[in-house]
């Protein structure tokens, strides 16, 4: 057979680079899209890995937490709220030294969020889900917060409340800073994944393989994947167009994300979060009268939270130098919310660009 | 003839063969900028592309058919023999890679090691990817070429169909580039002067090449209800797919030329429209309003733009150095009267 190959001039070695070459490529096109955090230099590391390439996230998942145990390094002054130590598997550690800085400082958040992680680990979901909502009284954006909660509500069986977290959460634009957080929500969707079709609770999976692209582009197919089936199965539409618009968007397909937006709006026309994906597709295109129109609208769907106030005051007063209506939008937010600072800050804004009391010229 | 041509050295031939390569694409990327009205230039550019993609094919080839000089032939045959072992190596090399990236991020002190780590080790797997798309081309085209010669050795009829061949691809490289010339000074020897159409957008579609250069095309209304089609120029026109949406405005810009082959000079959205718009949205807002104003007295329409120099002192009345800007150029245009009235508003605005 050698021979044969080699008598119509081909090598064995250069067939054998060919093999190696083409196996290197598909491989490489699986693997170039995820993140380092996935790679964990250890043998538990490497069985985790192999086992989030086989698709069995929630082992993958509880085998990188595996991988991650070991010696605490850190001391107690180094690691105050604990969150090493939880990350480290250490829980006992970890609650100590939360309890310990809520004595010293009992509004802290991040020992609460500490003393969550350790519930969580022990499989305390109502004492975890008590801290977490005492954090988010205190600060209803407070990212890790959210993920976690999204953890808790997603193992309660709580589908709708894990999708209002997680939205919250990722339209921060971060995706926590604690190193546990990707894999419980990995674990999650890996426990959700394997249940029998007809009981996953479809839209929370599209959120989570959602937040799961961000560590690994292969996750944007099941994301859409997920979300399909939930518009199709009537499953909170308006967020499942919602997350296939921001995957798509992600994909660099303007054109679809622009036109699922437009699915989500029709499936709920109060959509705040959906009306500022219109406004982000809009910048995008550099249309500034529907980047005005949308964000105006998510602003004026959701009055009292002034996570839009910024992205309004963006396209009001720096893209349009539109004083007036900033001034009338951050009265109408004050009357609903007169405790809304962001609100108070942007009327001081609109006002001083009017040149209060009177009417000037705005800034160019 | 054919002798006089196997005598050529195989520098020449792949040179030329570059040659031609070069000339599809020059002349290609000219018929493509200067676009003709209706569909002679999607078919001039599709053109340029197969004449490209033949001339690619005619260069891969008579690089892969050269006979190299001894020393190189030597270097290849060893290569050959090693080849599937430099690949292992290499593959192993960037398996190690991630290792390189945490190596990298632990690295104590600041110098330029780790930064080159971090480098080596994200842009490994990325040129190795290419590395091996070249590599793998160019050995399945040598493996193909010589399956090719030990099934069907090379004789006299072949060689003369490969001349003729020859002969071919370069007769239609030499016409096009005729076309392609002719359409250039066309394009760039024409008057100043573009008549705007305004149309109405009912699609834009997008389809992707492989070679990641997307291809677009928008289909326009015209106020008389008849549709046209246009391919779109990257970088040049203002509308993309996923940019826009059907029922928008668009302005086509259409020359003359100057051997009388009429030719879009570009397609973008009716920014008169947008602009009207915008200020009908959010009449208090100052830019539009000032860019309507501009606008209107780019349009010679004083009239206007004294009303909305008016409707904008209204909302911002101590901004007077606008409004004495406007009036300035309305006298430099020598309307004197509408200068005196802008004047005179903003004087009351000053005042109040």
């Amino acid at each position: 057979m050698i021979d044969r190959l080699r008598r119509v001039g081909l090598h064995p070695s250069v067939i054998l680079a060919l093999v190696l070459m083409s196996l290197w490529m598909v491989a490489y096109r699986r693997l170039d899209g995820v993140a380092i955090e996935l790679y964990q230099p250890s043998v538990a590391g490497v069985r985790a890995f192999a086992l989030y390439l086989n698709g069995r996230y929630g082992d993958a998942a509880r085998a990188y937490r595996e991988a991650h145990r070991g010696p605490v390094w850190a001391s107690d002054t180094g690691d105050p709220t604990g969150a090493w130590a939880a990350a480290a598997g250490d829980t006992a550690l970890a609650e100590r030294r939360a309890r310990t800085a809520l004595e010293a400082f009992p509004t802290a958040l991040e020992p609460r969020v500490t003393l969550a992680e350790v519930a969580l680990d022990r499989g305390g979901l109502a004492e975890a889900s008590r801290e977490l909502s005492a954090v988010l009284a205190a600060h209803s954006d407070h990212i890790e917060a959210l993920y976690l909660s999204a953890v808790v509500h997603g193992r309660a069986g709580r589908a709708g409340e894990a999708i209002d977290a997680l939205n919250r959460a990722l339209r921060s634009g971060y995706a926590g800073a604690r190193r546990a957080t990707p894999f419980r929500l990995l674990e999650l969707a890996g426990d959700l994944h394997a249940r029998p079709a007809a009981e996953r609770p479809l839209c929370l999976l599209a959120h989570l393989f959602r937040y799961l692209r961000i560590f690994d582009g292969a996750h944007a197919a099941r994301a859409l994947a997920y979300a399909e089936l939930a518009v199709a199965a009537n499953d909170r539409p308006a967020d499942a167009w919602l997350t296939i618009a921001v995957v798509q968007d992600k994909l660099g397909r303007h054109e679809a994300a622009m036109q699922a937006v437009r699915h989500a709006l029709a499936a709920d026309p109060r959509h705040a979060e959906a009306y500022r994906w219109a406004a982000v597709e809009a910048r995008q295109r550099g249309d500034l009268l529907l980047q005005y129109r949308m964000i105006r609208k998510a602003f004026e769907s959701a009055l009292t939270d002034p996570y839009y106030v910024e992205d309004l005051s963006r396209v009001v007063l720096g893209g349009l130098g539109d004083a007036h209506t900033m001034a009338a939008l951050m009265e109408q937010a004050l009357a609903a919310d007169p405790n809304n600072a962001m609100a108070r800050k942007h009327l001081a804004a609109a006002r001083l660009a009017l040149g209060a009391p009177g009417s000037g010229p705005p800034a160019r | 003839m054919i002798e006089a041509a196997r005598r050529r050295p195989a520098g020449a031939r792949i040179l030329g063969a570059l040659a031609g390569f070069a000339l599809a694409g020059w002349f290609g990327t000219m018929v493509y900028n200067f676009r003709v009205v209706g569909s002679a230039h999607a078919i001039g550019v599709v053109v340029g592309t197969v004449l490209m993609a033949l001339w690619a094919v005619i260069c891969v080839q008579r690089v892969m058919t050269a006979t190299p000089p001894a020393w190189m032939r030597r270097l290849l045959e060893d290569g050959e023999l090693v080849v599937g072992f430099v690949v292992l190596n290499l593959i192993l090399v960037n398996v190690f890679s991630p290792f390189l990236m945490l190596l990298s991020q632990i690295w104590l002190g600041a110098s330029l090691f780790p930064l080159m780590l971090g480098m080596a080790a994200r842009l490994s797997g990325r040129v190795l990817f290419v590395t091996f798309v070249v590599a793998t081309i160019a050995l399945l085209w040598l493996s193909l070429t010589r399956l090719a010669r030990h099934v069907a050795p090379a004789s006299a009829a072949l060689r003369r169909v490969q001349r003729a061949f020859r002969v071919v691809a370069t007769s239609a490289v030499a016409l096009y580039g005729i076309y392609a010339t002719a359409l250039s000074f066309n394009g760039s020897l024409d008057g100043p002067l573009a008549v705007e159409h305004r149309r109405e957008l009912v699609a834009v579609t997008t389809v992707n090449t492989p070679l990641d250069f997307p291809v677009s095309w928008i289909d326009l209304r015209a106020a008389d209800g008849t549709l046209e089609r246009i391919t779109l120029i990257a970088g040049k026109d203002g509308v993309w797919a996923g940019y826009v949406d059907p029922g928008q405005a668009v302005v086509v810009r259409v020359r003359a030329g100057f051997f009388g082959i009429p030719w879009i000079e570009s397609v973008a959205l009716d920014e008169e429209r947008r602009t009207e718009l915008l200020v009908e949205a959010a009449p208090s807002a100052a830019e539009p309003r000032r860019a309507l104003v501009a606008l209107r007295l780019r349009q010679g329409r004083a009239a206007d733009a004294v009303t909305h120099t008016r409707v904008y002192l209204g909302y911002y009345p101590r901004d007077t150095a606008f409004a004495r800007t406007v009036a300035e150029t309305l006298r430099g245009a020598g309307d004197a009267q509408s200068a005196l009235e802008l004047d005179r508003l903003a004087l009351a605005a000053a005042a109040r």
